[in-house]
């Protein structure tokens, strides 16, 4: 069948609906070592975050931001009231009753209220859900015939940009080996007139964001392919890209699946105190080794729920 | 002799022209190709032309906030059999095609404009030492930071009740841009049948 259903964007809207909550005090290399990439990908978190209405509150704005109806700087002022509401300091520990958080430099990354740690958050988890929803729209026949490649490039812009970092005293100078040509390279990608581009079935999708490869990876195959990052995806037409010598005339791209939300059922493997606080605030029954969000009465759930046309 | 020849021609090519014929009966497979053209299109257009606007920030010396940047994030394409549709969302993009008036959300007084490369893209209530100051009989305020007695003041922000944006249709790409992506489409959905009824790829 050449017209195949494409994901709709209700559909991703879902895909961001069941996504679990994973409040914890660990950090973003601590989360990732103790549950696995896997679990992240299907989970709003964000390190040292040990509360889960925090969490639920950024569901909500990113499920805005993903519908148009706010923008960044709005979303992240929200956020920063429900900090200031709930007593965040990150000075002092983090919130009220936190026992374990290590005190950060207020304005840092590790503040939990600073602008550059509450947009990180919310552009990632936004990111990660709209570049999912596209890699599933463009996976039809239709799209893999006429736009059969991508191009990896700079898509927003960053004050230190990957291959340059910020030296003692602030200048910027090189970071060699760390920008994303020398990493495209790393992990046997092409260039084409000094371009990153490859086939969508390429598998330097999986590898340019491997955390194996590369420690700041989302491990995602499709951007953001790491923490933080600029760069992601132009589409290439067919034309464009038989010019340029990435297929030839007769070749067919082939489909590659990569849904978040398929068969996820380490989520019941969660940490008892982790799932006691997910159950008492968030209404997740886990039934059959499989944790679903019911949030029944919660307005971002109803959002969810009305926009995926249920 | 040539009558024969002449069927044995048109046996070969009329299943050929019979898919070529169903394709162009089927509305919603054409639709399909003209959504990812126009989709493609303001995703090159709002990567190329939107999101290197850096107005305010370049004025005010600051790094840009990043608004229009990553398109493939906030666009998406459906089709049926009436129409191929292209989503943004984006808050914003409705100035494309009207007028935009922003005023103070909700339990707020004031819309705040940065006047310096630091107030750029942050709350004013999180920048410590700021005075507010209102000229007698004008419409706007402003917050102020003074650094040392006797020095006049540096100011912050230019506070003001509304904003009224006009419409801007450079936000999207031109009706005729829009119409050759149009055309590209129909002509990929056309070159597949071609493919498809020659059994080629599908």
């Amino acid at each position: 069948m050449i017209f195949d259903e494409p994901m709709t964007w209700e559909e991703a809207l879902a895909e961001l609906a069941a996504k679990k909550l994973l409040p914890s005090s660990l950090s973003s290399r601590e989360l990732r070592e103790e549950w696995g990439t896997d679990i992240l990908h299907r989970s709003i978190f964000s390190a040292r975050t040990t509360k889960a209405q925090l969490l639920q509150d950024y569901r909500e704005r990113i499920a805005e931001l993903l519908d148009g109806t706010t923008n960044l700087a709005t979303a992240r002022a929200r956020i920063q009231d429900l900090l200031d509401a709930l007593g965040y300091d990150s000075e002092r520990g983090g919130f009220p009753d936190d026992t374990d958080i290590p005190p950060a430099e207020r304005g840092s990354l590790r503040d939990l209220a600073s602008n550059e740690r509450v947009d990180l958050v919310l552009r990632t988890n936004m990111q990660q859900v709209g570049n999912f929803a596209a890699r599933e729209a463009g996976q039809t026949a239709a799209a893999l015939y006429a736009f059969p490649a991508y191009e990896l490039l700079r898509v927003a812009p960053r004050s230190v940009p990957r291959g340059e970092k910020r030296a003692r005293g602030g200048a910027i100078v090189p970071d060699a080996g760390n920008d994303w040509p020398s990493r495209w390279e790393t992990v046997g990608g092409q260039f084409y007139d000094g371009r990153m581009i490859a086939r969508k079935d390429d598998p330097i999708w999986e590898r340019i964001g491997s955390s194996g490869e590369f420690s700041d990876g989302l491990d995602a195959p499709f951007p953001p392919f790491a923490f933080n990052s600029g760069f992601g995806w132009r589409s290439i037409g067919r034309d464009e890209a038989i010019a340029l010598g990435v297929i030839d005339e007769d070749t067919q791209v082939q489909a590659r699946d990569a849904r978040m939300n398929e068969g996820v059922k380490a989520a019941a493997d969660l940490d008892p105190d982790l799932r006691d606080s997910m159950l008492a605030g968030l209404h997740v029954k886990i039934a059959q080794g499989v944790a679903t969000l019911e949030a029944a009465g919660d307005k971002s759930a109803r959002y969810l729920r009305k926009a995926a046309g249920l | 002799m040539s009558y024969g020849i002449a069927i044995d021609v048109r046996d070969a090519i009329s299943p050929y022209l019979d898919a070529i014929q169903d394709g162009f009966g089927n509305p919603k497979g054409l639709h399909e190709f003209i959504a990812n053209e126009e989709l493609e299109l303001i995703r090159d257009y709002l990567l190329t032309e939107v999101a290197t606007r850096h107005k305010t920030a370049s004025a005010l010396g600051a790094t840009p906030s990043g608004h229009w940047g990553d398109p493939q994030s906030y666009t998406s394409a459906s089709w049926d059999d009436e129409a191929a549709t292209v989503a943004i969302r984006k808050a914003g993009i409705g100035r494309a095609v009207h007028d935009v008036d922003i005023e103070p959300g909700a339990g707020k007084q004031w819309l705040t404009i940065p006047l310096i490369a630091e107030a750029y893209n942050q709350r004013a209530c999180r920048m410590a030492g700021l005075f507010f100051t209102q000229p007698k009989g004008k419409g706007y305020a402003l917050l102020g930071r003074r650094t040392e007695k006797g020095v006049p003041p540096t100011w912050v922000y230019l506070l003001v009740k509304s904003v009224h944006q006009a419409q801007d249709r450079t936000l999207l790409p031109t009706q005729q841009a829009m119409v050759v992506a149009a055309d590209i489409g129909a002509r990929k959905y056309l070159k597949t049948l071609k493919l498809q009824a020659a059994g080629g790829p599908n």
